[in-house]
């Protein structure tokens, strides 16, 4: 399956339809800019590991 | 006296206070400008002159009656058209919002109103403050002041121009990933992105919750910390507004550098990304200026550059996806094509990625808070590039990815774009100071002190040729 096929296929499963069909070259170099995304994250994160998160009890 | 148009905002609030100045006459003469000279800089989506005038003469009246005046009684503005004004359109420059009538103020607006501000009108913005320049979109892109066939920057862009221009002497933009300072840079004005949480942003439309920032465009330093004092404060209806004091900006702002300590955050420009060569120069020109007057420059290193951005992006544009998530569906031919472009890749991250990302931001600030524990302010790049031709594709996608403002809307740290010369041919070039949370004050004290011993905030785009 090529990346515009894999794009139009993720697309379709989350409900974009019209992107999927009228936009899939870019949708073919979005899914391709964010796997280089994903690549350049570290990957060693220890399990217990908190992010950032913006939850804050109010009293 | 400077031309009406040339006074900053500290110079006419004290002319109106002193009944030396009518805030008519100043409006009137902005409106002028504006009308003679927008056509070719495409700042504002909308002029509110009937409005303006009208408070501009409530204004008047205030000053004759002997009422308390607001720091900036009689001060006309304008406003980034993200940013809410009860009655008027909020576009964000999107056929998706010509019809979007705001119910209320944005509480920045609110501020500026109860300091006695005057609003010329709504300024232009890249699509959602997302997008590049844009030629398919029912407003123009706003064009550089210096030189038409450049582009301003963004997205704040027609915050930049309208103050680059003499359109108005402070305008408000917004910014998640640079977009004060890209402005700010590319025009030759003074632009502020204050610590996450200093500035209210309930009213404005957001792109990515955890890293929006409301901040000012002026021409000077004084001006930009006078703003920030009005705009500063917290709002508890804004779950990221820091309750917090609030310094006076304006207090330390003549207090030199001596005895400061100055970090080059180098690798940002030279190797993680290499600024072209003019950029490079212009900043190490800088240093030895504020060296000359009395500063310490030291290197400091964090992560590259490219972690920052990367890590910003995958946020932003996570976020970014859940507000917009509703439209890519039902009308995704609605955007520009450059904001569609730039939105898609948010819709291949996982959820798994954007905690990920969360995680990754945790590292990252810690790495920035600890290189910026040894210094007072550091100092970097903003674009590491010069204004690029805006009516040619494929140099506005080169210019845009080649910045070092992300870094700071992902930690959080307040970074200041300082305008610090020309290109031969006359274009502006800008440069970033970043300081610790909340220390805004040691920022614009550096900036000022810079601002007066080169006096570059004192040249002007010509508009009339």
């Amino acid at each position: 399956m090529s990346d515009i096929e894999r794009a139009q296929q993720l697309l379709r499963e989350q409900g974009y339809e019209r992107l999927a069909a009228e936009f899939r070259d870019a949708a073919g170099a979005a899914l391709q800019a964010a796997r280089n995304m994903v690549a350049r994250m570290p990957k060693d994160f220890p399990p217990a590991e908190e992010p950032v998160h913006v939850f804050r009890p109010k009293s | 006296m400077s031309a009406l148009h040339w006074l900053t905002a500290t110079e006419a609030a004290a002319q109106i206070r002193a009944k030396k100045l009518s805030p008519v006459e100043l409006t009137q003469a902005l409106l002028a400008r504006i009308e003679r000279h927008d056509p070719r800089c495409n700042a504002f989506i909308a002029v509110t002159a009937e409005r303006a005038l009208a408070e501009a003469r409530k204004a008047e009246a205030a000053v004759m009656s002997g009422a308390a005046l607001g720091p900036l009684h009689g001060v006309p503005y304008g406003l980034k058209d993200i940013i809410d004004v009860e009655g008027l359109v909020t576009t964000c420059h999107s056929r998706i919002l010509t019809e979007n009538v705001a119910r209320a103020d944005a509480v920045v607006t609110q501020r500026l109103v109860q300091a006695g501000g005057i609003l010329l009108g709504k300024l232009s913005t890249h699509e959602f403050a997302l997008g590049g320049p844009a030629f398919d979109l029912p407003f123009p892109p706003a064009r550089n002041p210096w030189n038409a066939k450049m582009g301003p920057g963004g997205s704040s862009s027609g915050s930049g121009v309208a103050v680059a221009a003499g359109f108005a002497p402070v305008a408000i933009g917004t910014d998640t990933g640079g977009s004060v300072r890209n402005p700010a840079a590319l025009c030759g004005v003074v632009g502020m992105k204050a610590t996450y949480g200093r500035v209210s942003r309930r009213g404005v439309f957001p792109l990515a919750f955890s890293l929006d920032h409301i901040g000012p465009l002026t021409r000077t330093v004084a001006d930009n910390a006078l703003l920030l004092n009005v705009m500063a404060g917290h709002d508890a209806k804004d779950p990221g507004s820091a309750d917090r004091p609030v310094a006076d900006y304006t207090a330390q702002l003549d207090a030199g550098v001596k005895g400061l300590r100055i970090g080059m955050l180098r690798h940002f420009y030279v190797s993680d990304m290499e600024a072209s060569a003019e950029v490079r120069e212009a900043i190490e020109a800088t240093a030895e200026v504020l060296r000359r007057l009395g500063a310490e420059i030291v290197e400091i290193r964090v992560p590259p550059l490219q972690d920052y951005a990367t890590c910003n992006r995958m946020i932003l544009l996570s976020e970014a996806c859940a507000v917009h998530g509703r439209w890519l569906k039902d009308r995704p031919q609605d955007y520009s094509a450059s904001t569609r472009n730039r939105l898609m890749p948010g819709l291949f991250l996982t959820a798994t990625d954007y905690v990920q990302a969360l995680r990754w931001r945790e590292r990252l600030i810690a790495a920035m808070e600890q290189a910026l524990a040894q210094v007072d302010v550091a100092i970097t790049a903003s674009s590491m590039e010069r204004p690029y031709p805006i009516d040619d594709p494929i140099q506005v996608e080169k210019y845009y990815p080649r910045q070092a403002r992300a870094p700071f809307n992902l930690t959080g740290h307040p970074a200041l774009a300082l305008p610090v010369g020309f290109t031969q041919d006359k274009l502006p070039l800008g440069l970033q100071i970043v300081g610790k949370y909340w220390d805004e004050a040691t920022i614009y004290r550096v900036a000022r002190a810079y601002e007066r011993e080169t006096g570059w905030h004192e040249m002007h785009p010509h508009l009339e040729g």
